[in-house]
C-alpha cells in the first residue's frame, strides 16, 4: 500500500468501484490509482474482471457503487464520448477497429473530436513512428489486416486523441506469442514518444508484469494483491494463483525433487 | 339478419383463408426461419390452377349439356364472354348436376395442392443461395413477377377482368343465404385439419429438425440434418397449404383477380403471425381472425349492416384505415413484443411418439440382453 | 431496312430511358446512403418520394406559385416533408428496434409496416379531398430540342441527368472526403467504436436519414415535375428502386449506372416488345423484377461496384 501515488499526482482513481452487468456485480470495491507516466497491469485469472474493470471506468459497464476520479474531477457516470472528450482513451479487446475504412481513415476517426488539421498529422505521424508498419498501410482497408497489425492500429486509433491516459483492454489477445511480445515492447515506445500513462489488462500475467510499473491482482472481482511488477512475479504464493504455466511447471518441479 | 349472418360468414371465411396462409408461414418462418415473403405467390397459383380447372372443365361439361359452342376466342376458351355467360347461369339452367359442382371443387382443391407443392420446390432453390432480409426481398420480387404477368396476360386468369364466372361448390343450392354458411363450415373443417396436421409435424422430430435450422444452421448441419433438404420440404408443405387456402378463395368468390394476390396480402399474414407469436399455431389463429375482422368488418357497408352508420368521408377512409393500422401494429409488435403476444411453447412430446419410444426402447434392451 | 420512325423510336426510347433511368438511379442513391449507414432495408423508402412529390405539388397549387421561383419553391417544400418523413420514421421505428437489437430482417418487417402507415393514410387523405388521388406540378418540363418530330429533350431530362450525376458525385465526395462522411461510414463499420471515439452516432444517424430523405424529395420532386403521381407512385417504383441499388451492389456510382441501364432497357426492350412482337408495354415492371431477383441471387455484392466496401454475404 504504501507505493501508491500520492493522490494528487494521480491521473486516474478509483474509490471503491463497484461494476458489472445488468442486475451482476462482477468487481466489488476497488479502490486503484495511476500516475503520470506509468504503465499499470491489471492481472488476474480468468473471469475476475479484469476487463470488466476497465469497462466500468470507462463507462461502458454499469457502474453500481464508488467513483472514478480523472484529474480529480468526478467522472463516475459520464458515458464514454464524455470521457474520450476528456482526454481519456480506450481500446476494446475486439472489434477495435474500423474494418470497412482504411488505416488512414480509422487514425483520423480515432481523432474525431480534433478539429486542427495540423494536430491530426502530428498526431498521426506520432502513431507511425511507434508503429512504423502501419505507415505502409496507409490506403489499405483495416480488415484487411492481419492480427498484429490490427491491434497494432485499434492502439494507434486510441493514441490519436494525443490521449492523458490510455486504456487497453487485453490487446494481445489472439495473437501469436512473438507478435504478442512485439506490441508490448511498442508499448514502451508510446511512453517515449508520448509520456501517455497506460493502464493494461493482460492474460499474459508475466509480460505483462515485467513491462509494466506497478500491478494489480484481481481475484474474483477484487484486489488481492499490489505493488512493483517485480514484487508480484516473486511471490509465491501468486504464482499459485494466478500463473497457471507456472503451477504447473511447479508440479513438476515438486515431482522431479 | 341475414345480413349479418353473410358477414359472419364471411369472417369466418376470411379466418379459414388467413389461419391456412398463417399457419404454413409459421411452419416455414416460425419454425423453419424461412422468411416466405412471397406467400402471395403460391397463395395465387392455386388460385389460378383451381379457378382454372373449374372455370375450363365447368364449362365443357356445362356446354356440351347446354349443346352450346364456345369457341373462336384467342385467349383461353373460358375467358370469352360466352363462357361466362354459360358458367353463371349453369346452375340455374340445371346444365351442371350438384355432383359435378362438388366434383370441381375436390379437382380444383386437389390440383392446386399439386401446383403448390411444385412450385414450392422450385421456389427452396433461392433458399440454398440467400437467408434473410436478401431472401426475403427476393420471394416478394418473384411474387410481383407472377402477378404483374397474370394481370396482363390472358393466360392462365383473363389479364385484369380476372376469372368471374367459377363454379362454386354450393352455387346448385336453392337456400342462397345459407351457401355461405355452408361454405364456412366447410373452410373451418379445412382449417381444423390443418391446424391439427401443423400441429402434429410441429412436434416431430422433424418439426424439432426446423426449429435446430432456425435457430442455428451451421450447429443444425453438424448434427447431421440435411438443411437444405429441409427448406426444401417446408416450402414444399408450406405451399401447398397456401395454394390450397387460395383454391378455397376462389371457391367462396367464384371469380379470381390477379390484384388480389398484392404484397399487401403476404403482409397480412406476416401481421397475423407476429400478432399471435412465431412458432405458436393457437396464437396464429388469434391473428388470423383479427386480420380477417380488419378485412370483413372495417367497411362503410359492413359496419351498416351491424347498425353501425359512418358520414361518407369517413367511409372512404375505412379502407385504407386497415393498412395504415397494420402497419402501426407491425411496428409496435416489434417494439413491445417481438415474441408475439402470446409465447412460444416447448416441444411437446406426444403421446403416440412417448409410446414409441418406450416400445423401441424395450425392443433395444431386449437385443441387447439376447446378445449377452 | 429498317424504318426511319423505328429508329426514331429507338432514340426515343433511349432518351426517355435516359430520364427515367436517371430517376431511377437518383431514388435509389438515397436508399443506398441509408442501407449503408443503419443497414435497413427500406421498404418504406419509396414514401418519402411520393410524399415528396406531393409535398411539391401542394406548395404550388396552394399558394398559386408561377415559373421557376415557384419551383424552386415546391422543391423546397419537396425536400423538408421527406426528410422528415424519413427522420420520423427513425425516430420513431427503426432507431428503437435498432437500439434492441433487432435484426435486418426485423428491421425490413418495420419498413414494410411504417410503408404501409405512410402509403394509406396518404390515400385515405388523397381520398377525401379533391384532386389529390392524380397530381402533377403546374409548372411542366418543357422541350428544349426536337429531333426529327418524334424524339424530344425536354427540361425533365435535363434536370434528371444533371441531378443523378451531381448528387451521386456529392455523396461519393462526402463519405470519402468530409468529416461527417467518414464518421458515417465510422458508424456503420462499429457503432460501439464510433462511440468510444466521441462520435456521436445518433446524431451522424439524424443527419443521414435528413440527407437520404431530401434525395428521396428531390427524385419525387423531379417525378412530379414530368409525370402525374398518385399515392402509390413510389410503392410502384420500390422494386425498380431496389434493384438499381442491389446492381450497383449499394454503392452511389453503381446505382445511378445501374439506374441508367435499368431505365434504358425498360424503355427500350418495351418499345421494340411492343413494335416488333405486340407486347403489352404493362410487363416493363418484370425487366426491373427479373434482375432484382438474379442479383440478387447470383450477385448479391452487386454488379456495378465502383468503390470498395465490405459487404457481408448475409446469410
Amino acid at each position: 500500500m504504501g507505493e501508491r501515488a500520492m493522490p494528487g499526482s494521480a491521473v486516474l482513481r478509483t474509490e471503491r468501484l463497484s461494476g458489472g452487468y445488468g442486475k451482476m456485480v462482477i468487481v466489488q470495491g476497488i479502490d486503484f490509482s495511476i500516475s503520470r507516466g506509468e504503465i499499470v497491469a491489471i492481472v488476474g485469472p480468468n473471469g475476475s474482471g479484469k476487463s470488466t474493470f476497465l469497462k466500468t471506468i470507462y463507462g461502458i459497464a454499469r457502474v453500481f457503487d464508488g467513483k472514478v476520479l480523472f484529474e480529480g474531477a468526478d467522472v463516475t457516470h459520464l458515458p464514454p464520448e464524455a470521457k474520450t472528450r476528456m482526454g481519456m482513451s480506450f481500446v476494446p479487446q475486439t472489434e477495435n477497429i474500423f474494418p470497412d475504412l482504411t488505416v488512414e481513415e480509422n487514425l483520423e476517426m480515432g481523432a474525431y473530436i480534433i478539429d486542427d488539421p495540423e494536430k491530426i498529422r502530428d498526431a498521426m505521424e506520432v502513431v507511425f513512428n511507434i508503429f512504423p508498419v502501419l505507415k505502409g498501410f496507409r490506403k489499405v482497408l483495416a480488415g484487411a489486416l492481419s492480427g498484429g497489425q490490427r491491434q497494432m492500429l485499434a492502439v494507434g486509433r486510441a493514441l490519436m486523441t494525443r490521449p492523458k491516459l490510455l486504456l487497453l483492454d487485453e490487446p494481445t489477445a489472439g495473437l501469436a506469442p512473438k507478435i504478442a511480445l512485439e506490441l508490448l515492447d511498442s508499448l514502451k515506445n508510446i511512453r517515449e514518444e508520448t509520456g501517455t500513462p497506460i493502464i493494461i489488462v493482460e492474460q499474459h500475467a508475466r509480460r505483462a508484469l515485467e513491462l509494466a510499473d506497478r500491478g494489480y491482482v484481481l481475484v474474483a472481482g477484487r484486489i488481492a494483491a499490489e505493488g512493483s511488477g517485480r514484487d508480484i512475479l516473486s511471490r509465491p504464493d501468486l504464482q499459485e494463483l494466478f500463473l497457471g504455466v507456472q503451477k504447473k511447471s511447479l508440479v513438476e518441479k515438486r515431482k522431479e525433487g | 339478419m341475414e345480413g349479418v349472418s353473410i358477414l359472419f360468414s364471411q369472417w369466418v371465411i376470411w379466418f379459414g383463408v388467413y389461419a391456412i396462409m398463417a399457419l404454413s408461414f409459421n411452419l416455414e418462418y416460425g419454425y423453419g426461419g424461412v422468411p416466405n415473403f412471397g406467400k402471395v405467390l403460391f397463395m395465387s397459383l392455386g388460385a389460378y390452377s383451381a379457378g382454372t380447372l373449374a372455370a375450363w372443365l365447368g364449362l365443357q361439361w356445362a356446354s356440351s349439356k347446354a349443346g352450346i359452342a364456345v369457341a373462336g376466342y384467342t385467349g383461353p376458351v373460358y375467358c370469352s364472354p360466352e363462357a361466362y355467360h354459360v358458367l353463371s347461369t349453369a346452375s340455374s339452367q340445371g346444365w351442371l348436376e350438384p355432383s359435378q359442382y362438388i366434383l370441381l371443387f375436390v379437382a380444383g382443391v386437389i390440383l392446386a395442392a399439386i401446383v403448390g407443392a411444385v412450385f414450392g420446390a422450385i421456389g427452396s432453390y433461392p433458399t440454398l443461395r440467400l437467408g434473410g432480409d436478401f431472401l426475403a426481398i427476393t420471394l416478394l420480387a418473384l411474387g410481383e413477377i407472377v402477378r404483374l404477368i397474370a394481370y396482363n396476360s390472358e393466360w392462365p386468369v383473363c389479364s385484369f377482368n380476372g376469372l368471374t364466372a367459377v363454379p362454386t361448390p354450393f352455387a346448385w343450392y336453392e337456400n342462397k343465404a345459407l351457401v355461405d354458411v355452408l361454405y364456412a363450415v366447410l373452410i373451418i373443417g379445412f382449417t381444423v385439419l390443418f391446424y391439427i396436421y401443423t400441429h402434429y409435424v410441429a412436434n416431430s422430430p422433424w418439426g424439432r429438425a426446423l426449429k435446430a435450422m432456425r435457430d442455428d444452421e451451421l450447429v443444425a448441419q453438424v448434427y447431421g440434418y440435411n438443411t437444405a433438404k429441409l427448406r426444401l420440404q417446408v416450402l414444399v408443405v408450406g405451399s401447398a397449404m397456401a395454394a390450397v387456402a387460395g383454391a378455397l378463395l376462389v371457391f367462396y368468390a367464384g371469380s379470381v383477380q390477379a390484384n388480389t394476390f398484392k404484397p399487401e396480402r403476404t403482409f397480412e399474414v406476416i401481421v397475423a403471425v407476429m400478432l399471435g407469436g412465431v412458432a405458436n399455431n393457437i396464437g396464429v389463429l388469434v391473428g388470423a381472425a383479427v386480420i380477417a375482422a380488419l378485412n370483413v368488418f372495417l367497411n362503410a357497408s359492413a359496419l351498416e349492416t351491424l347498425g353501425i352508420t359512418v358520414p361518407g368521408n369517413v367511409a372512404t377512409t375505412l379502407p385504407y384505415l386497415r393498412y395504415v393500422i397494420m402497419g402501426i401494429l407491425i411496428v409496435i409488435i416489434l417494439l413491445y413484443k417481438p415474441q408475439g403476444l402470446i409465447p412460444e411453447k416447448p416441444v411437446q412430446t406426444p403421446f403416440l411418439e412417448k409410446l414409441r419410444a418406450l416400445i423401441k426402447e424395450k425392443h433395444v434392451v431386449e437385443e441387447a440382453a439376447g446378445t449377452k | 431496312m429498317v424504318d426511319v420512325a423505328i429508329l426514331y423510336g429507338i432514340l426515343g426510347a433511349l432518351i426517355n430511358g435516359l430520364r427515367v433511368g436517371s430517376l431511377y438511379g437518383l431514388m435509389a442513391l438515397g436508399l443506398t446512403l441509408i442501407y449503408r449507414v443503419t443497414s435497413i432495408p427500406n421498404f418504406a423508402y419509396a414514401e418519402y418520394i411520393t410524399y415528396g412529390a406531393y409535398a411539391a405539388y401542394i406548395a404550388m397549387t396552394a399558394l398559386a406559385l408561377k415559373g421557376t421561383l415557384g419551383l424552386a419553391f415546391a422543391l423546397a417544400a419537396a425536400l423538408a416533408v421527406a426528410a422528415l418523413a424519413a427522420l420520423a420514421s427513425d425516430e420513431l421505428a427503426f432507431k428503437p428496434l435498432w437500439v434492441r437489437g433487432a435484426s435486418p430482417l426485423h428491421l425490413l418487417v418495420a419498413s414494410i409496416g411504417v410503408g404501409l402507415v405512410l402509403r394509406y393514410s396518404l390515400l385515405a387523405v388523397a381520398g377525401l379531398a379533391a384532386g389529390l388521388l392524380e397530381a402533377s406540378l403546374p409548372v411542366r418540363s418543357t422541350r428544349l430540342i426536337s429531333i426529327g418530330g418524334i424524339a424530344s429533350i425536354e427540361t425533365s431530362h435535363v434536370l434528371a441527368v444533371s441531378a443523378a450525376v451531381f448528387f451521386a458525385v456529392l455523396l461519393r465526395i462526402m463519405f470519402t472526403r468530409t468529416k461527417i462522411g467518414k464518421a458515417m461510414r465510422a458508424t456503420a463499420s462499429n457503432p460501439v467504436l464510433a462511440r468510444v471515439s466521441g462520435i456521436n452516432i445518433y446524431l451522424v444517424r439524424r443527419v443521414t436519414w435528413i440527407i437520404g430523405g431530401g434525395l428521396a424529395g428531390f427524385a419525387g420532386f423531379v417525378y412530379a415535375y414530368y409525370y402525374y403521381v398518385n399515392p402509390e407512385s413510389g410503392w410502384l417504383m420500390l422494386l425498380w428502386i431496389f434493384a438499381a441499388a442491389t446492381m450497383g451492389g449499394f454503392t452511389f456510382y453503381g446505382s445511378i449506372i445501374s439506374g441508367l441501364i435499368l431505365g434504358i432497357a425498360e424503355q427500350v426492350i418495351s418499345f421494340l416488345g411492343s413494335t416488333y412482337f405486340g407486347l403489352n408495354t404493362a410487363y416493363s415492371p418484370v425487366i426491373a423484377l427479373i434482375t432484382l431477383v438474379i442479383v440478387l441471387m447470383y450477385r448479391p455484392e452487386g454488379v456495378i461496384r465502383l468503390e470498395a466496401l465490405s459487404l457481408k454475404k448475409r446469410v
